[in-house]
């Protein structure tokens, strides 16, 4: 209903290749409405630039793009995956970011062998063979973002993070990171979803905390960053940077000021992949691709390489996968690889949000240049320092 | 002592943003009968409006007024042109305000886009105020006398002046107020409008606080019709009441017990409910 999910057909261009060769069908299936709509839309909004940046193809064939919207429901996503696969008979799919969706079409898309690059950042969804990832992993973030604040010096943390799942992990493995580093956690606090009024989380923040670490997303992290500056806390705040992403930046403005954490992707890398996807993104959609954008625009890159390796081939499933695990990229990220399990490995920016020019932003620091998806101590960089 | 002033404060505060938002919601039901399930897209619809205004005028009164006028006309005209023609006709009327729901939701998101946005708040009262060896925002203390004050002057409007005593006796016996005269119909698109405008006057209030989002006309509802059930379909006095009731055990349930946050707010509805099915000032 948000949006039209009739199919969009995107003519391919009469060329001696396109005559040579049929479309491949892509299925794009996302949130495209619901609270995860803006993320969602921003994944197959990267996607489609790809799309325009290369005439439409993927290694050389025109594309047909099916897209659906899952609205946030795990039933809708099964539903939707099916229509897509069978009565589509797409060739490719381009998976949600919502975790529960990517959890509740994971053993279906593996049963038809499908191809698919996701963004869904819980670790089991990815099967190491069909289903790829283009994101992160929830588990070895979290725990990257527990142990960046032990590592910059501070002992005793407060964690913070939505009551369910995926909040959980969060919470566990910011624990784990952060003792890693030598610090304790005195407090952990699991606010609903949707929690209308952050006041009286807030008021409960334990004195004897010198960090705290936050993962809150969407409307919730607004709520949560303006309600903790309404409150003058002088709590330094590091955590997930979905707390503080692009587009709820300019809701938060200097509520956010002082924010640290790691991140795969800031409109603000200087690198000339980043700086042309930027100005390309803005000309598109008038606004600064976040980290699921650059998730939707690598996974295009992802199906362009391995399309290319097949020769624009995609009957064989087990070809064209083999050929995207094997892909060696340079994206707005940086270097791009897949690991065994199909998770990125990629390198992580550690930023905090500042104002420079007037303009409140995520600022870099500093760079882990190839971040393996795993939750352990990770090998930071002597030059980096951290937020104290 | 720190804990519960704070906490008192900050479900006072929360009360007050529940109560405005609630107060039009069981107004119209208690005159026209009509379960208003577009009730939160006032909220969405004039938070939204506010903040346009808000980011081209810089002024939050002139954001405030203008979307309670922009939002009681848009009320106003979805009453008499569509409702009015269901006149005592609870489903479909329920189902068409459903659908408004649905069209105001499509609106809000084509005109202001899906990002999550918050109203901003007057300058002045920016920050927080020390006092009692607290910090506060200031913010939320002055929605504590704002929403007093609404209660208030409703109060005065119902029970004071002669259109008060329409509403009332419209309530009471519609049939009666139309054999003595009164334009009744016009009463009632009044009365829908003038909630709809209280409505538009949460989304400003509470934008602040509640942020404006794709699903938040949903999020608000909830909260409104919780509000509206406790205190009793049609009760002013009984939505004031209720608000407090949720806005406190809201805020020391999460206090007390994060874990169970979930449905801290909604404890005070099942035990109303479980004890007096009408609601504390219901009239059944």
């Amino acid at each position: 209903m948000r949006r039209l999910l009739a199919a969009v057909l995107l003519t391919a261009i009469l060329s001696p290749v396109a005559l040579a060769q049929a479309p491949i069908k892509v299925g794009i299936l996302t949130e495209l409405s619901g609270p995860l709509g803006p993320s969602g839309s921003g994944q197959r909004d990267g996607f489609l630039l790809y799309l325009k940046k290369n005439d439409n193809r993927l290694g050389g064939r025109p594309v047909q793009l099916v897209i659906e919207d899952t609205a946030g429901d795990p039933q809708v996503a099964i539903t939707k995956a099916k229509k897509l696969a069978e009565s589509d008979k797409v060739d490719v799919l381009v998976g949600p970011l919502l975790s529960a969706n990517g959890a509740a079409v994971k053993n279906y898309l593996v049963s038809q062998h499908m191809p698919t690059v996701l963004e869904a950042t819980v670790d089991e969804v990815t099967d190491g063979k069909y289903i790829f990832r283009t994101s992160f992993s929830g588990n070895a973030d979290s725990y990257l973002q527990g142990y960046l604040p032990g590592h910059a010096g501070y002992r005793k943390a407060l964690l913070v993070a939505p009551n369910f799942n995926a909040g959980q992990t969060a919470i566990d493995y910011f624990e784990k990171g952060f003792v890693a580093a030598g610090g304790t956690v005195v407090q952990k606090l699991m606010p609903r979803l949707g929690t209308p009024d952050f006041g009286a989380v807030i008021s409960q923040f334990s004195d004897k905390a010198d960090v705290g670490i936050i993962f809150m997303a969407g409307g919730d992290a607004i709520r949560f960053m303006k309600t903790f500056a309404d409150y003058g806390s002088k709590l330094p705040l590091y955590g997930f940077t979905a707390t503080v992403d692009e587009t709820l930046l300019p809701a938060q403005g200097k509520a956010a000021l002082g924010f640290s954490g790691a991140g795969f992707y800031f409109s603000t890398i200087d690198s000339p992949a980043n700086r042309q996807f930027v100005a390309d993104y803005r000309e598109a959609y008038k606004q600064n691709p976040a980290w699921f954008s650059a998730g939707g625009y690598i996974a295009g890159q992802v199906l362009g390489a391995a399309l290319t390796t097949t020769n624009g081939k995609s009957d064989d499933r087990d070809a064209l996968v083999a050929a995207m695990k094997a892909v060696r990229l340079t994206t707005p990220a940086g270097s791009f690889r897949f690991d065994a399990n199909n998770n990125p490995i990629q390198p992580r920016y550690v930023m905090q949000i500042r104002e420079v020019d007037s303009k409140i932003q995520p600022v870099v620091l500093g760079m882990i240049p190839e971040f393996m998806p795993l939750a352990e101590p990770p090998a930071l960089p002597a030059q980096l320092v951290l937020p104290h | 002592m720190s804990f519960w002033l704070i906490n008192a404060l900050n479900g006072l505060s929360f009360a007050m943003v529940l109560f405005v938002l609630s107060a039009g919601l069981t107004l119209v039901f208690g005159l026209l009968r009509i379960i208003n399930m577009a009730h939160g897209s006032f909220y969405l619809l004039g938070g939204y409006i506010a903040l346009s205004v808000i980011q081209a005028s810089d002024h939050f009164m002139l954001g405030m007024a203008s979307a309670c006028v922009a939002v009681m006309l848009l009320g106003a005209a979805m009453q008499r042109w569509t409702l009015a023609r269901l006149h005592k006709q609870e489903l479909p009327q329920s189902l068409l305000t459903l659908g408004f729901l649905f069209m105001f939701a499509d609106l809000a998101f084509w005109i202001w886009g899906g990002n999550p946005q918050l109203v901003p708040k007057p300058a002045v009262l920016e920050g927080a105020i020390r006092f009692a060896g607290i910090a506060y925002p200031a913010y939320r203390l002055a929605l504590i006398g704002i929403g007093v004050l609404v209660a208030v002057l409703l109060w005065a409007l119902l029970e004071g002046t002669r259109i008060g005593a329409v509403v009332r006796a419209g309530m009471d016996d519609e049939e009666m107020v139309r054999a003595m005269g009164i334009n009744i119909p016009l009463v009632f698109t009044a009365v829908f409008a003038f909630g709809a405008g209280l409505a538009a006057m949460g989304g400003v209030l509470g934008g602040p606080l509640l942020g404006l989002f794709p699903g938040a006309d949903f999020e608000v509802a909830m909260l409104a019709f919780v509000v509206v059930t406790v205190g009793g379909l049609g009760s002013i006095r009984g939505a004031f009441i209720a608000s407090l009731l949720v806005g406190l055990a809201d805020n020391f349930g999460t206090a007390w017990f994060p874990q169970l946050s979930l449905f801290t707010a909604i404890i005070p509805m099942v035990i109303v409910l479980a004890l007096r099915p009408s609601g504390l000032m219901g009239r059944a």
